[in-house]
């Protein structure tokens, strides 16, 4: 009869891991004593298949429409005018929602992946709108910068909660990453707009945010056990 | 009159609307033969059995109020088994039979759902039916189940409700969870280990106790213990220990008829030795598992059901609330659950065919693994039906028989098998 050398107790099979511990038994059975075990079947989940179908069900019902929230404005736009117009606004907004839901329905593999498309169909979303009706620039001066500061900073954030220390030191950067997202649009749309001062004008406004950060980053890194003891003293109820 | 319906009971029609797909309040009694199962004349043992249980011919209906058993002419139909252990009986609708047959190799395996039945109930059904099988494959002659039973679907908890006797009235502490991940929905892991009766027994009486008291110990100082090493507040440890009222009130039911008995051992109080476990545990039991108190916990059912609130509740809403109420009132205060079948017996003739029974406790969310036991000739049957693949509750428990001098036998359906 096989064993496991960890747990003691004897098995049905050999040659696979201990069904309690994991530990790899080692062959001892000869072919005959496997052959009279009942065994198990390759068990199915009632609930896998039925939940797969119902979200390919749904997607599919969501390309359909889709595909008529293309279909539909570009002929009406066609036989009106004749030629594409407004209708490639609501084309390019079908294509960026496809992309969406294409993500987010899962068929779409990994993080980093994920990331990539999304980031690529807001990218080509915001320079085909612009695009559209003659270049005007803006796509490119102001809407993927703001979209690349955002990423990065909510990478930075994702990198800092997987270390995550205390949820003092991650509210501290979280205040302090929309710090630096509020000045870097400001910064942004002050070039565009070609102003002479493109440094930060409401400092003032800002000045508690900041204030506030810092005392939750300051209490996160080093408050001296001295004035623990003090406040503990002080507030022990 | 004779009537084409039945009522659930008291017990089945709260379980009736609890059912998710986690909480499929499905368990599974099987029975290992030395032969191979031949489907066909399973199927036409099954259509024989119905004729002799014809209580058992029934669809599950919905009314307004509640669900019922309705009489048919249709016939459940035996299949391999494909899905995963104790699976939902009613995921289309409720239009079926609330339990299945199936086979694999030389196992024969009965679904019931709680509420047409409960262990007991389940267990005569499965005698027939493996009496009739036997017969049909020529292994047992024609004379073997002459003894008919007067088999009813009578609810029993009327029967013995005193109008005088107070419901039970303590209430309970938030019980200990075990930390352990949910798989994924439909998946049942169940780890049976096979002991011999006769070892345990001793073990028992070398702490002057009973076998269900002792196994009961040793699971509760397995969940003291796995307490003490993942958590730091302590909250009690409570099994619920169903008992079967059959043995106490006389009745020939094939419904329902138990109750939940609450065993509580609270290590916010101190550390518990072995030996206090036991005492603690025996004294709960003496102190519930007897006819005066058992009539409480009756009252305590009938009355949950006639309350005139929930009756008037229609269905739909019942179902949307029962299994919140269910998984906030009921589950919350177990830590887990052991039911004890107790040892099965046929004839020596059909008993010579039969290598075993095996017990699979119904899952369920609030309590993710519960322990089913079932004696048959010399060996028991420890089964763990749980919704994690985390085997640490059985690890822990199985080791401790082991290190107890028991040997101890594992089958189990775990991914790595």
């Amino acid at each position: 009869m096989a064993y496991c050398p960890k747990c003691g107790v004897s098995v049905e099979k050999d040659q696979i891991p201990c069904p309690l511990c994991y530990t790899y038994i080692p062959k001892v059975l000869s072919d005959e004593e496997l052959s009279d075990a009942n065994g198990f079947p390759a068990y199915y989940s009632l609930y896998e298949n039925l939940l797969h179908f119902f979200i390919r069900s749904v997607y599919r019902v969501l390309c359909v429409l889709l595909i008529l929230g293309f279909l539909v404005p570009t002929i009406v736009d066609l036989s009106l005018n004749g030629e594409l117009t407004w209708s490639l606004y609501s084309s390019l907004s079908v294509l960026m929602s496809w992309s969406f839901l294409h993500v987010f329905f899962g068929y779409v593999k990994r993080m980093r992946n994920k990331l990539t498309v999304l980031i690529a169909a807001a990218s080509i979303g915001l320079i085909g709108f612009d695009s559209i009706d003659g270049y005007a620039g803006w796509s490119v001066e102001i809407a993927i910068p703001i979209v690349v500061l955002t990423v990065l900073l909510f990478l930075a954030n994702i990198a800092i909660y997987r270390v995550n220390v205390s949820w003092l030191r991650q509210s501290g950067y979280i205040i302090f990453s929309l710090l630096i997202l509020c000045i870097g649009i400001e910064f942004i749309l002050r070039i565009y707009l070609h102003e002479e001062d493109v440094f930060i004008q409401s400092a003032g406004d800002v000045i508690l945010s900041i204030i506030i950060g810092a005392v939750l980053l300051l209490a996160s890194y080093t408050v001296p056990e001295k004035w623990k003891e003090k406040l503990k003293r002080k507030f022990h109820i | 009159m004779k009537t084409d319906w039945y009522k659930l009971d008291s017990a089945g029609k709260l379980y009736a609307s609890t059912v998710t797909s986690r909480v499929s309040t499905v368990f599974r009694l099987s029975v290992n033969l030395y032969i191979s199962i031949d489907g066909e004349l399973l199927q036409e043992a099954l259509e024989e059995t119905l004729e002799e249980v014809a209580s058992f011919k029934v669809v599950v209906k919905r009314g307004v109020f509640w669900y019922y058993f309705e009489k048919t002419t249709s016939l459940p139909v035996v299949t391999k088994e494909y899905y995963y252990p104790c699976s939902n009986l009613f995921f289309r609708g409720r239009n079926t039979f609330p339990y299945r047959v199936l086979y694999y190799n030389k196992k024969i395996s009965l679904e019931l759902s709680h509420m047409l039945t409960d262990g007991t109930g389940g267990i005569e059904f499965l005698k027939l039916l493996v009496k009739n099988y036997l017969r049909k494959e020529g292994l047992v002659s024609e004379s073997v189940s002459e003894d008919k039973k007067d088999y009813n679907l009578d609810n029993a908890f009327f029967q013995h409700y005193e109008k005088v006797v107070p419901s039970y009235q303590e209430t309970l502490d938030k019980a200990y969870k075990i930390p352990i991940r949910l798989d994924k929905r439909g998946v049942y892991h169940v780890t049976t280990g096979n002991v011999k009766t006769q070892a345990i027994k001793n073990l028992a009486k070398q702490h002057q106790t009973s076998i269900t008291t002792y196994l009961l110990a040793l699971y509760a100082e397995t969940l003291i213990e796995i307490q003490r090493m993942n958590s730091d507040k302590k909250r009690p440890i409570s099994i619920n220990v169903p008992v079967n009222l059959r043995s106490f009130f006389d009745s020939d039911t094939l419904q329902n008829f138990f109750v939940s008995v609450p065993i509580t051992i609270d290590p916010r109080l101190g550390t518990y030795s072995f030996q206090d476990i036991i005492e603690a545990i025996s004294i709960d039991l003496k102190r519930f598992v007897n006819e005066k108190q058992l009539k409480t916990l009756i009252a305590r059912s009938v009355r949950g059901e006639r309350n005139m609130l929930l009756r008037s509740l229609p269905l739909f809403v019942k179902d949307w609330i029962s299994p919140m109420v269910h998984a906030r009132f009921g589950e919350n205060y177990y830590t887990s659950s052991i039911s004890n079948l107790g040892l099965i017996a046929l004839e020596q003739e059909v008993e010579e065919h039969i290598e075993r029974f095996e017990f699979y406790p119904p899952p369920s969310i609030g309590n993710k693994i519960k322990v089913g036991l079932i004696s048959h000739k010399a060996n028991m049957y420890i089964t763990f039906g749980s919704l994690s693949n985390d085997s640490l509750v059985e690890r822990m428990f199985f080791r401790k028989l082991v290190r107890e001098g028991i040997h101890v036998k594992i089958e189990t359906n775990r991914s790595a098998y």
